[in-house]
């Protein structure tokens, strides 16, 4: 029997405590099957990103991870996660891009290590980081602009047999 | 509380992706059509001669330049090392194309990658040979429906030998070199 | 641009031009597909541009499009050099998200599993890493001697040397073999004996220690700025691991400790995984003395694994940081995002600081501290 297959309430604890420690900024609560997260929109989110990080009751110091979701008709998502040393804490965040030009402000200042997160999400699904020092794609060709992520992107056929057009004999194309 | 975005204007259903000039980029390479010297200098009845034991030293002392892309490079490594040795064969990892004879593709090659395979392939003076390890080398492997993978290596220069397997055991890339061996004896006259 | 001075004799002074260079994606050191471009005044290296990118095959998109319990096969080759350690993270965090127990003796063959398997993985860096440093063929060898019998032990209990695809949603597929206790124990004798051959080869070696204490020191605070995880964070003097931190499976009852090094010079780095070894093969053995017995898989797994609503992030302790999985579900057989956070990632994003200011020489050195694989930078 594994010791953590139930969602932990001390992390509701943590998203509380990062309400009351920042009662200006508004952003909604929810649960996930790990940690907290914080529902927040675009124009709010430098502000929450600088109280997480120089706020003493909560210094999330460290930027894990920057996920970009393509979530279809509700637009583009980017969900960041970040830890705590000092106080061992984690919690999540989403933000929904701006819907008239899907851009999300950038946090490289705060946390450096948000760079190549940024670039990644950027040009994977189509966002786009304003004030982000360095905008090029990183895992793409520097001169293709597709973004595979995506859920209208395609994918390639496999090759049944190289060269012979029309497959093995006596099976249907 | 967030309002919906106008995903048309946007373009985030209706969205084509745009490859650019790409095409040009993954046109495969000229295959490599020479002759030796001794061919064309000696007469018809001593090429014979000499062109077998040309072909006996080539098979034995085979230079593979270590291209290792993916995890197929670890099993590749593995090969080279005391337990499964190739030295054995006279076959050594040479890093510089130039001075090598056998590139060993071992691992997924990408749409990013394919004009660094070409130049290598193309540095390697003749005559050279290509071994294909593992299935991604052959035809994209588990990777081939992802559109920025090049389905197999073949698509792009020519290969003689391919070693399935993912990755492909150390006895299995032995046994590749060992069927470039033989191929390499029956090809002699058109080794060039 | 610099001049020769005046006092070194020459009439007319010397003027030069800063060369770059190109450490291509084909490079003998086997880091795999890299590509850098170096400024260089003279030897010392004035700035560094990575690229990466050369061995994107599409990890993400992939297991949008099959079943969760077929992505299993893509995830373990992310890290390639310790497959098993790739797939208990994946398999954990689809486990946790659909809500499956797993049979305890399921755990502590996992756990197993994935500590030999991070021995193998720093194996190998010991290898390459030496190889850097300049005993070329010598540390290679050494380290895959040990690596040749943990493979030959993960065929006989799972059927495959690197990626056996042995765990499953619920359990691991099959049960360990008979005499699987004695032939552990050996390789744990022959492993302790590998790793004191390689404390001779190198820490005993006056060029090694000249050449790598004292490079490239960092601080806790620039390492947590620069995203480090892993042993890279851990030689710079905080012990934080994963498995301590923010335990999963059954790491909780189990006694070891976090090596840490003091200033984050390249020695520390290579000291700190060369003590983890020791650590994880008394991992090992309390595993093997505290194995339960019972089944291995639990008994109701549904046919098709169908997941409703729901997200998750899952962080665990991988060979080379913090090995991140998130996965999003919104009903049916597929994700609808998975993400793969990989430390080796984060770790060289922070390359160019670490190098410029260095010698050539030491810039590969350097490179070859951090550890880094491309199957996860690439993704």
């Amino acid at each position: 029997m594994s010791t953590k297959t139930s969602p932990d309430s001390g992390n509701i604890k943590t998203a509380e405590l990062i309400r009351t420690q920042l009662p200006n900024i508004p952003f909604e609560i929810s649960e996930t099957k790990t940690y907290a997260d914080l529902k927040i929109e675009p124009e709010n989110f430098l502000s929450l990103v600088d109280g997480l990080n120089k706020n003493d009751a909560l210094s999330f110091d460290l930027l894990r991870n920057i996920v970009a979701i393509d979530m279809g008709e509700a637009g583009l998502w980017a969900k960041y996660h970040f830890y705590s040393f000092v106080h061992g804490h984690g919690i999540q965040v989403t933000v929904p891009a701006k819907s008239t030009d899907l851009t999300i402000p950038s946090i490289t200042k705060t946390y450096p290590t948000a760079n190549w997160h940024e670039r990644e999400a950027a040009e994977m699904v189509g966002l786009k980081f304003q004030g982000h020092p360095d905008p090029r794609n990183l895992l793409l060709e520097e001169d293709l602009d597709i973004h595979p992520l995506r859920k209208a992107h395609p994918l390639q056929k496999p090759e049944i047999l190289q060269g012979i057009e029309d497959g093995p004999p006596g099976v249907e194309q | 509380m967030t309002e919906k975005p106008n995903t048309e204007e946007l373009g985030l259903l209706s969205y084509t992706p745009d490859y650019g000039n790409e095409e040009d980029r993954l046109q495969p390479v000229e295959a490599p059509n020479d002759q030796a010297l001794y061919r064309v200098v000696l007469p018809g009845v001593m090429q014979t001669g000499v062109d077998t034991v040309i072909a006996m030293c080539r098979k034995s002392s085979l230079w593979p330049m270590t291209f290792g892309l993916a995890c197929c490079a670890i099993e590749m490594i593995g090969t080279f090392m005391p337990n499964h040795d190739l030295d054995r064969f006279g076959i050594v990892p040479w890093p510089s194309p130039r001075q090598s004879d056998v590139m060993i593709v071992s691992g997924t090659v990408t749409k990013k990658m394919a004009p660094a395979v070409k130049l290598l392939y193309e540095q390697m003076p003749n005559p050279k040979y290509v071994i294909s390890m593992g299935a991604c080398a052959t035809n994209g492997g588990p990777y081939t429906e992802y559109d920025r993978v090049l389905q197999g290596v073949d698509k792009i220069i020519p290969v003689d030998v391919y070693v399935p397997g993912c990755p492909p055991r150390p006895e299995s890339l032995m046994e590749g070199f060992i069927a470039l061996q033989e191929k390499i004896m029956e090809e002699k006259k058109n080794a060039g | 641009m610099t001049t020769w001075p005046e006092s070194q004799g020459t009439s007319t002074s010397l003027e030069t031009v800063d060369m770059t260079i190109n450490v291509g994606p084909q490079h003998p050191a086997t880091h795999g597909v890299f590509r850098m471009v170096l400024t260089v005044d003279g030897e010392l290296v004035k700035d560094c541009e990575p690229y990466i990118g050369y061995l994107h095959r599409g990890l993400e998109k992939l297991t949008e499009n099959a079943d969760y319990r077929q992505a299993m096969g893509w995830w373990d080759r992310t890290d390639y050099l310790a497959g098993m350690c790739c797939e208990g993270a994946y398999v954990m965090a689809v486990e946790k998200l659909a809500g499956i127990e797993v049979p305890e003796r399921a755990e502590y063959i996992r756990v197993l599993m994935m500590e030999l398997s991070r021995i193998n993985s720093h194996f190998m860096f010991l290898g390459a890493f030496g190889a850097d440093v300049g005993s070329f063929g010598t540390s290679f060898t050494y380290g895959w001697r040990e690596r040749e019998r943990i493979y030959d032990l993960f065929e006989e209990v799972a059927g495959d040397r690197m990626f056996p695809t042995y765990f499953k949603v619920g359990g691991v597929t099959m049960d360990l073999p008979e005499n699987f206790e004695t032939r552990c124990r050996d390789i744990l004798s022959s492993i302790r004996q590998g790793l004191e051959d390689f404390d001779g080869l190198l820490t005993g070696n006056e060029v090694f220690v000249e050449r790598c204490r004292d490079l490239n020191p960092v601080t806790p605070e620039q390492a947590i700025a620069w995203g480090f995880t892993g042993p890279m964070l851990r030689a710079t003097g905080l012990g934080w691991d994963i498995r301590k931190a923010e335990p999963y499976s059954i790491y909780e009852r189990l006694n070891f400790d976090i090596p840490t090094g003091k200033q984050g010079d390249v020695f520390d780095r290579y000291w700190v995984r060369l003590s983890e070894m020791y650590q994880s093969a008394r991992i090992v053995e309390q595993c093997l003395d505290e194995m339960p017995s019972g089944r291995v898989l639990n008994p109701d797994l549904p046919k098709t694994l169908r997941i409703d609503e729901g997200e998750l992030y899952l962080p665990t302790e991988g060979t080379k940081g913090e090995y991140g999985v998130y996965l999003m579900a919104q009903g049916g057989t597929n994700a609808y995002r998975a993400k793969l956070r990989s430390p080796s990632f984060s770790n060289l994003s922070a390359l160019r600081e670490l190098v410029v200011g260095n010698y050539v020489a030491d810039a590969i050195v350097i490179l070859g501290s951090l550890d880094i694989v491309l199957g996860e930078v690439d993704k």
